[in-house]
């Protein structure tokens, strides 16, 4: 849909103002971008979504397709355009035999913005949902995540200004530009690399592969082989918690200097055929 | 029932008024008697204003607001309230704030003309806050002169609010100083002989299907005079409005059609103007059991 007439049945169902998600955006940004565009204060829109859906929180992270629907309702996007915003189809490719994955814990989740892309559009890049994200690539700066007031950024501060400083109403685009080191913006590179091969070619089966290769290459490395069997460690942590996140995984993959053509060097297609039959 | 928008000489007359503020950002009262089709004339001209919502870049245009005044609700926030619901989902805010986001709002969605339909249901704190809002809009930083129209149901030849502007209060003089120079309050008047002729024609058009042999023009000048009854036009304007025309018209066809006629007869016209002008105030006893093709659901 690019235009909403007034005629239409969900003129009165939209937004005043309705958005359309720019490439690579994230959820959170969005969300910003649709209270700014309504002359609404930071959080109002995930307000409205709240209300209409009869629920309580909202994890920008990791949203319900209850709530991407109904954000998609209110600017007139279908669940497809809305999912875009988010890992969640990616994760759901990947999730086949762990019952739940996570891109991060959202306790771990430290918001950072490029204050460079707040300024030229108030756009906030899908990436920094990732864990280890500390840099913009397009801006090669890094991204700030304290106002210089030193307080942490809030993505819906109530009552403030989208895109502001919850404690002194800062712009982020006022934000410190600091140019981010080259080890900084190689280990950036690195990070999303591995993050783009695991949700452009992983499978379930592919996963389960590369956590044996990663617990393989930590046996080797500790060289403490006698006892455990591979996948092991994983597993009893994924039973403790039940759940398995994809931060740990990146992290132990860069840590034992792994990479992915190592881990599926003798990997066919037709493993992963199996992988989907099952 | 009949209920397509037909652009009549009573809609020209008034969608012109219309098209006048908005052209001039003036401001006017305009009053017709119940029935003449002042409602669906206001949808068809916020229909065909343009307005639209596109998210590419964002940006929301609506020329026209236009609401209905709120009833039993005096209060300026049930007014404010319903400007607001004419954008789109409403959010939940204080006053206060709802007050400064509406002027910001109007501006951004460049808003031309306000069309408060039933405006004989405004209170004086309704009129005062349009009064708030425009001059908030035409001042700095948005400096946006809207048009404004109080469309009224009258009896009578007396308009709605003159009275009541004409008052010596500062804030009617603030208002009469606001209307339109040349027309602040009109009346349009319902349709004279020769106007409903055409309309005629386009009910002609539209039954043409279950009526092949349909010629309801030559009926033009008896319809006129049984529409022009004191008993349906009261204020004796001389003048015939769409709701009767319509009624009349389409209560006929539906009795020639379960009479499976081809056109229409002058007995059953007769027999429905009558119905209308003469056993217009009859009680109807209803009793005995409905035969199945009677039978509702």
């Amino acid at each position: 849909v690019t235009r909403i007439k007034i005629a239409d049945e969900n003129w009165s169902t939209t937004l005043p103002v309705i958005v359309k998600p720019d490439r690579d955006e994230w959820l959170g940004g969005f969300l910003l971008r649709c209270d700014r565009a309504n002359c609404w204060h930071a959080g109002e829109t995930v307000a409205h979504i709240l209300q209409s859906t009869s629920t309580k929180y909202f994890n920008p992270l990791a949203p319900p397709p209850l709530h991407l629907w109904a954000l998609g309702q209110a600017v007139g996007l279908s669940l497809t355009h809305m999912q875009h915003l988010t890992y969640q189809k990616e994760l759901a490719r990947l999730e086949g035999l762990i019952p739940r994955l996570l891109l991060q814990p959202a306790h771990s989740f430290l918001l950072g913005v490029c204050p460079e892309c707040i300024y030229q559009l108030h756009f906030i890049e899908k990436a920094v949902a990732l864990p280890f994200s500390q840099v913009c690539l397009e801006h090669e700066l890094r991204l700030q995540h304290q106002c210089s007031c030193h307080t942490y950024l809030k993505l819906f501060p109530r009552g403030k200004p989208p895109f502001c400083c919850a404690a002194c109403g800062l712009d982020w685009q006022k934000l410190p530009h600091v140019k981010a080191e080259h080890s900084a913006i190689q280990a950036e590179e690195t990070f999303r690399y591995f993050f783009s091969r695991l949700f452009s070619q992983g499978t379930p089966k592919r996963l389960a592969r590369l956590l044996s290769f990663i617990e393989e290459r930590q046996r080797r490395k500790e060289a403490s082989v006698k006892a455990k069997q591979p996948s092991v460690h994983y597993i009893s942590r994924l039973i403790a918690r039940g759940t398995l996140s994809l931060e740990d995984v990146v992290r132990d993959l860069v840590l034992t200097n792994a990479s992915f053509d190592e881990a599926f060097a003798d990997w066919t297609n037709d493993q992963d055929q199996i992988a989907v039959i099952e | 029932m009949f209920d397509d928008f037909v652009e009549t000489a009573f809609e020209k007359r008034f969608q012109g008024v219309l098209q006048t503020a908005r052209r001039y950002r003036s401001w006017h009262v305009i009053a017709a008697v119940p029935g003449s089709g002042k409602s669906l004339g206001i949808h068809d001209f916020l229909l065909r204003s343009h307005g639209y919502k596109q998210g590419d870049p964002p940006r929301t245009r609506l020329p026209i607001l236009a609401v209905r005044a709120p009833k039993n609700a005096g209060r300026e926030q049930v007014l404010g309230m319903a400007l607001a619901s004419a954008f789109g989902v409403v959010r939940q805010m204080p006053w206060s704030v709802r007050r400064s986001w509406l002027v910001q709002m109007m501006a951004q969605i460049e808003v031309e003309c306000i069309v408060i339909d039933d405006a004989q249901d405004l209170s004086v704190s309704h009129l005062a806050f349009l009064k708030e809002l425009t001059d908030n809009l035409a001042a700095p930083p948005y400096e946006r002169r809207v048009g404004l129209c109080l469309v009224a149901a009258h009896s009578g030849n007396v308009v709605p609010w003159q009275a009541t502007f004409a008052g010596p209060e500062i804030l009617w003089r603030q208002f009469r100083r606001r209307m339109d120079t040349e027309k602040p309050y009109c009346i349009v008047l319902g349709h004279t002989e020769e106007e409903i002729r055409p309309i005629l024609a386009t009910f002609e058009s539209f039954y043409r299907e279950q009526f092949p042999d349909l010629q309801l023009q030559r009926w033009t000048k008896p319809i006129f005079t049984w529409l022009t009854n004191s008993m349906l036009d009261p204020d004796s304007t001389g003048r015939v409005t769409m709701d009767h025309l319509t009624r009349l018209v389409t209560t006929a066809l539906r009795r020639a059609y379960e009479e499976g006629a081809s056109d229409m007869t002058p007995a059953i016209l007769t027999e429905t103007a009558e119905l209308m002008i003469l056993r217009r105030e009859e009680t109807t006893h209803i009793d005995g059991i409905p035969k199945p093709s009677e039978e509702v659901g």
